[in-house]
């Protein structure tokens, strides 16, 4: 009875574990996305400068997410959220709007996907 | 993550659901929950090594929870006999008398030619002489002739015979066991005085050497090497 306790109360840490990490990646994709968004704003405005800063400081917590990303996220998303984040700094650098606007929403839709892909709903388990 | 743990535990269940429903004659010596998840593991342990974008966590993490799955449901079938019956179902008797059981054959979805060939296997070709033949919950038939049939024993015959005892192996390829040399009630003197007296000079040049309760020795020298 001593193993199955001891394997009740595993199953139930994983599990505990598994919906701390969803929380996880729903906070660092929200923070991202909350950079992404003020970068946008400034964008719009034309300034390009505070653009660029917003833009790369979700670019560096991006970036410093990495060792826990790499766990958790598919390689192969990270990969192309990391190039979306420079595509995104591409257009800011070349103070370019339309380039930018197209940038943005590939960058927020990366995000958007990796929360969503560990979010628990009958669509993602089904 | 917690997808990954979800799904897994719905596959399992799943499984487990429909191989219930496939039946005895699938599982073939292993228990159900050990056949789902000796299916499972081995694939989803894999992909992870095959593919290194996915992350080993996606591995790892179903193989705990079929550990974690398999673990809880055996203890469940120990401690309850409804659960063990819905888990693992109930042996069938598909031949009671000499009579094959046709509605038996029938929900277990076993053929006339299989239960032949399983009593063949077991040395029976007469179907008559079989006064039970049970298909057990893991698949395997259990085949129980008329008392007349079976072949006596000692006790029916009345013969004194000796009573067997496993034997200990005392030197395994050169090495001897000293746990097993213990055991068996002797040292180390008694097996060098055993090895001397068959012109042995070393337990290293035995390849194999038992004895059991009743001190019957059996020794294999080591071939010489070419």
């Amino acid at each position: 009875m001593k193993k199955e306790i001891i394997t009740a109360v595993v199953f139930i840490v994983v599990f505990a574990l598994t919906l701390v990490n969803t929380h996880a990646l729903e906070k660092l994709s929200s923070e991202l996305l909350d950079l992404i968004e003020q970068s946008r704003s400034y964008a719009e405005e034309g300034d390009w400068e505070n653009a660029i800063k917003k833009a790369l400081e979700a670019e560096q917590r991006w970036n410093k997410a990495d060792p826990y990303t790499h766990i958790v996220v598919r390689h192969s998303e990270i990969d192309s959220t990391t190039y979306a984040f420079y595509e995104l700094l591409k257009a800011l650098y070349s103070e370019e709007l339309g380039n930018a606007r197209g940038a943005y929403m590939s960058i927020i839709a990366h995000l958007d996907s990796i929360h969503r892909m560990d979010k628990v709903t009958i669509g993602s388990i089904f | 993550m917690a997808i990954v743990f979800i799904r897994t535990v719905i596959v399992f269940l799943v499984l487990i659901l429909s191989m219930r429903l496939m039946g005895k004659r699938q599982l073939g010596e292993l228990e159900l929950s050990e056949v789902v998840v000796a299916v499972l593991i081995s694939d989803m342990a894999s992909h992870p090594l095959q593919d290194i974008g996915v992350p080993l966590f996606n591995g790892l993490l179903p193989v705990i929870v079929l550990l974690c799955c398999e673990i809880l449901i055996s203890g469940a079938i120990v401690s309850s006999i409804r659960f063990r019956a819905l888990v693992c179902g109930r042996p069938s008797i598909l031949i009671e008398n000499g009579k094959i059981i046709q509605s038996e054959m029938k929900r277990c979805r076993f053929t006339v030619d299989e239960l032949a060939e399983d009593l063949r296997k077991k040395g029976i070709t007469d179907i008559s002489k079989v006064k039970y033949a049970i298909l057990e919950t893991d698949g395997t038939l259990s085949v129980l002739p008329y008392a007349s049939e079976k072949p006596p024993s000692a006790a029916d015959l009345k013969i004194q015979v000796d009573d067997f005892s496993i034997p200990y192996t005392i030197i395994s390829s050169g090495r001897i066991l000293e746990h097993n040399l213990r055991d068996s009630g002797h040292d180390i003197q008694w097996l060098n005085a055993q090895l001397s007296s068959r012109n042995i000079s070393s337990p290293k040049d035995v390849y194999y050497m038992t004895v059991d309760n009743s001190e019957r020795i059996y020794i294999l020298p080591k071939e010489p090497e070419k």
